[in-house]
């Protein structure tokens, strides 16, 4: 009993100790923000903007925007981080500005710089006016909800700081009076081979003079590749190793960034652009796929010829990559993968620079098609329920070529089933359920061959289904309640007879109905004949008839409860009928016929005198 | 008296009916439930039917799309057989789920990704509670209720948490250190053949409840692309009340076969008929 007892508490408390898949969204009540868990975001915040990485604060500070919190600390909490991202945007702008205005001083364009320059004082403006706000709703936030939102309010002051302190410097460069620099660049030749050295020539002046001893930094497509000193008419030369770049063409260029005292003289500067050629072998390399078209799992041959041997090559197809060696002519067999879909695909190949040798691309297309099946169906037109029958379903191969083996699944209505075969053509045996409606339905037979080289296909005919239970119950339902209105109508008639159809029973029969005793008894006493009158009126209002074995007073008991009120008059008169026919004694028939007369009034009965 | 004891068995059978038919359906994931964690919106809106995913296979891929939410029961090898060849032949399959069957299908279907049954929790971006998260589905934003995450890298993320959810590990409410912060991908889309799987790691964004909760409508429709959702029924864990009612429904299936309700159609009338003359009959009797 107690391990059942305890069976069935586990069976009880198992259930809530499942993981919950939902709860009703609106009965949860918003929980208030844990402080720890926003604290941490904060400290990214600040440690983001602290590196200079703007771009990555704004995208928190961002997400911070759509937070859920309480209703009483959520405008506090939406308002510092409305004024902390406006903040960081400002800052974000003032960063990126100073650095772009940094570059125009060092390209000596001064004038530029100067009016980036006044943007970055009206953003810092700005963002000094936000930062009283912010420090308001900073303090707010530490004091409500506990988070330390003092971490971005210093970050911010530090990034205003710095970034008022980078103005201040750059300010300080622009509006000195500083003296342009010229710088040229130039070059004997317009073409070369890659890892070739190309002698370039230059010369860096100021108002017409060259500046002697002065670092110039050499820019090849894009890279600083080195740097070369100026001699005493300010000319330099530079020989340039070609990168081993596999491009039509590089850009190459100068730049002078004054040092030290110079900084304090003159304007940097970046020379004009001199345009190098590139030379290199591009391979000639030639795919072809056999066979064009291919079914999954089927093979498929790829030959590679190469106008350059031993070049590395990496061969791309059905998301798969080969590396390869390639020779002049190089072979590579492939099994398409059992489990692709049908459609055109394309084989890539790359082959790696080496050298002079630039990269070399080909590729080639080809078809997966997977092979049509044809299926034909033999399956009777009309069916009986339960009676079992046969589908003779054979399925063939585009071209007359056997599919190997393969599940066939017949659906008819709600009914399905499925056999696997392995030869041409297979019976599915069935029988239709008692219960399956009768009508017109669709037969629709699968064929899912099992080599994936082959297409699934099905087809659709028509039947016609009788069910011989469902049209009986058809016939049994008007049966059952014509069986049923006949039934009921029955008892109806035979309670209803008619009183006045009593008399129509035939004479022959009432004749032969035997009298009861009571009418049998006889006697000349005046008080008993009374006696046996009301003893007839009683048996016919109580329907108790007086039998040879009943004494006088066991009858009056009998029929006393049925008599009710009129009992008490039935009781005298037996009394009076003892006592005249067993003592003897003196009894005035008035008296018996005065409560007889007394019972019939009562009961509402008259008898024919006797 | 014996009719009399008949009548009260009658009475109560048929009491019995109509509270089974009446009695409101609170089964998660039922489609005749209209309180708050059924599919009834979502049934009722999308004209969406009820599926057996044994019969996935012959489902027409380009007018329906399949939806298995919320499983409790295993899948059959059938199941999984059948939705198998539904997905190669081009169809398209949503699995919504959390802490249900889900991964049997995903295993099932060798499709390398996995529902990780952890808590979801955003105590920063949700809606009413750190369990109730919003998800972003490009800018638009999709309210989750218990959920869990993908762990998925090489399958387009349709949808991921925001950059405060974490996993709650140990359903304590709060983020410990060893747990794992978000984004976290909440619904990818699996090519699969000529077919294609969405994922989803919550079963409930279409009940009642959630369905009209941020953009989970207009999720709901990308979903379905345009077709007409059929709803796998059966992977529910239905309740004792569900069960008579479906048995009852079963009954009236039966009802409506074609011999049934003609022959009944056809009774009907022409007992009322003879009920009719009789009661003429009498009638000129009393007469």
């Amino acid at each position: 009993m107690r391990k059942i007892l305890a069976f069935l508490l586990i069976l009880t408390v198992l259930p809530t100790l499942a993981q919950p898949r939902h709860v009703n969204p609106e009965e949860v009540t918003s929980p208030s923000i844990d402080p720890q868990f926003l604290s941490s975001f904060y400290q990214l915040i600040s440690s983001y903007i602290m590196s200079g990485n703007l771009t990555g604060s704004s995208d928190i500070l961002n997400h911070l925007l759509n937070i859920t919190a309480p209703p009483d600390i959520r405008y506090i909490l939406s308002r510092f981080h409305e004024l902390a991202y406006s903040e960081n945007e400002l800052l974000r702008a003032v960063y990126s500005n100073l650095k772009l205005a940094r570059d125009l001083a060092l390209r000596g364009d001064l004038n530029g710089s100067a009016a980036m320059l006044n943007d970055i004082y009206r953003s810092l403006a700005e963002a000094n006016l936000t930062y009283i706000g912010l420090e308001d709703a900073a303090r707010e936030v530490e004091r409500r909800v506990g988070a330390r939102a003092g971490l971005v309010l210093t970050a911010i002051a530090k990034m205003i700081g710095n970034c008022s302190a980078g103005a201040s410097d750059l300010n300080e460069t622009v509006r000195l009076n500083l003296t342009k620099t010229e710088l040229n660049l130039s070059s004997l030749r317009t073409e070369a081979w890659v890892g070739d050295s190309v002698q370039l020539f230059g010369s860096l002046r100021a108002n017409g003079t060259g500046l002697a001893d002065r670092k110039v930094i050499i820019v090849a497509d894009g890279r600083e590749v080195g740097s070369s000193l100026t001699d005493i008419n300010g000319s330099f030369s530079f020989n340039l190793t070609v990168p081993y770049k596999y491009v039509p063409s590089i850009l190459i260029y100068a730049i002078f960034i004054p040092n030290g005292s110079d900084s304090l003289r003159y304007r940097s500067s970046v020379s004009n652009n001199v345009t190098l050629k590139l030379k290199y072998i591009t391979p000639y390399i030639n795919i072809s796929v056999e066979p064009g078209n291919v079914t999954p799992g089927g093979n498929l041959s790829v030959n590679i010829s190469s106008s350059i041997v031993n070049l590395n090559a990496s061969i791309y197809v059905f998301d798969m990559l080969i590396k390869r060696v390639l020779s002049y002519y190089t072979a590579i067999g492939l099994r398409v993968p059992d489990n692709i879909s049908e459609g055109p695909y394309k084989i890539l190949v790359l082959s790696e620079p080496s050298g002079v040798v630039g990269p070399g691309r080909e590729e080639a297309s080809f078809y997966v098609r997977k092979i049509g099946i044809k299926i034909d169906v033999n399956i009777p037109s009309y069916m009986l329920a339960l009676i079992p029958y046969k589908a003779k379903i054979c399925v063939i191969g585009e071209g007359n070529r056997s599919i190997g083996p393969y599940a066939a699944k017949l659906s008819i209505s709600s009914l399905s089933m499925e056999t696997l075969s392995n030869s041409t053509c297979t019976n599915l045996s069935f029988s239709l359920p008692p219960l399956f409606p009768s009508g017109s339905l669709e037969a629709r037979v699968l064929v899912i061959p099992n080599g994936t080289e082959f297409r699934q296909d099905s087809v659709s005919t028509y039947i016609v289904a009788i069910n011989p239970i469902m049209v009986l119950v058809a016939l049994l339902i008007p049966i059952a309640a014509l069986l049923a209105y006949r039934h009921y109508r029955r008892p109806k008639l035979k309670v209803k007879p008619k009183i006045e159809e009593v008399p129509e029973v035939p004479k022959a029969v009432e004749e032969e109905k035997k009298p009861s005793y009571s009418e049998s008894l006889k006697s000349d006493d005046p008080v008993v004949k009374e006696y046996i009158r009301a003893v007839m009126l009683v048996e016919k209002a109580t329907g108790i008839q007086l039998m040879p074995h009943h004494t006088i007073s066991e009858y009056a008991k009998i029929v006393a409860s049925k008599l009710g009120d009129s009992s008490e008059l039935f009781q005298r008169l037996s009394y009076l009928a003892e006592m005249r026919l067993y003592s003897s004694a003196e009894v005035d028939p008035s008296m018996a016929r005065s409560i007889r007369t007394q019972l019939e009034l009562k009961l509402g009965l008259k008898l024919p005198s006797i | 008296m014996r009719s009399y004891i008949l009548l009260l068995l009658l009475l109560i059978a048929l009491t019995l009916i109509a509270v089974t038919l009446v009695y409101p359906i609170r089964d998660d994931f039922s489609p005749l439930n209209p309180y708050w964690n059924g599919l009834e919106k979502f049934f009722d809106e999308k004209n969406a039917s009820c599926l057996n995913l044994a019969a996935a296979d012959t489902v027409d891929p380009s007018k329906n799309v399949i939806l298995i939410i919320g499983p409790s029961t295993s899948f059959t090898s059938r199941d999984i057989q059948s939705l198998r060849i539904f997905l190669l032949r081009g169809g398209r399959v949503v699995l919504a789920d959390d802490f249900g069957t889900g991964n049997e299908l995903l295993t099932g279907l060798k499709v390398p990704l996995n529902l990780t049954g952890y808590l979801l929790s955003d105590p920063l971006i949700n809606i009413g509670s750190p369990y109730l998260p919003i998800a972003y589905w490009g800018k638009r934003r999709i309210a989750l209720n218990y959920a869990t995450t993908l762990n998925s890298s090489k399958f387009r993320v349709i949808a991921q948490s925001s950059f405060f959810s974490y996993l709650d590990i140990n359903q304590n409410g709060k983020h410990d250190e060893n747990e794992p912060t978000g984004p976290f991908p909440v619904a990818v889309l699996v090519p699969y053949g000529p077919g294609e799987l969405l994922v989803i790691s919550d079963s409930s964004i279409l009940i009642n409840s959630m369905e009209s909760r941020e953009s989970n409508r207009d999720f709901t429709d990308f979903l379905l692309s345009g077709k007409t959702p059929l709803v796998d029924c059966s992977h529910f864990n239905m309740s004792k009340a569900s069960m008579a009612r479906n048995s009852l429904q079963e009954t009236l299936y039966f009802l409506q076969s074609p011999e049934v309700k003609y022959s009944t159609a056809l009774t009907i009338p022409w007992i009322v008929a003879l009920l009719l003359i009789r009661n003429l009959k009498k009638m000129r009797g009393h007469r």
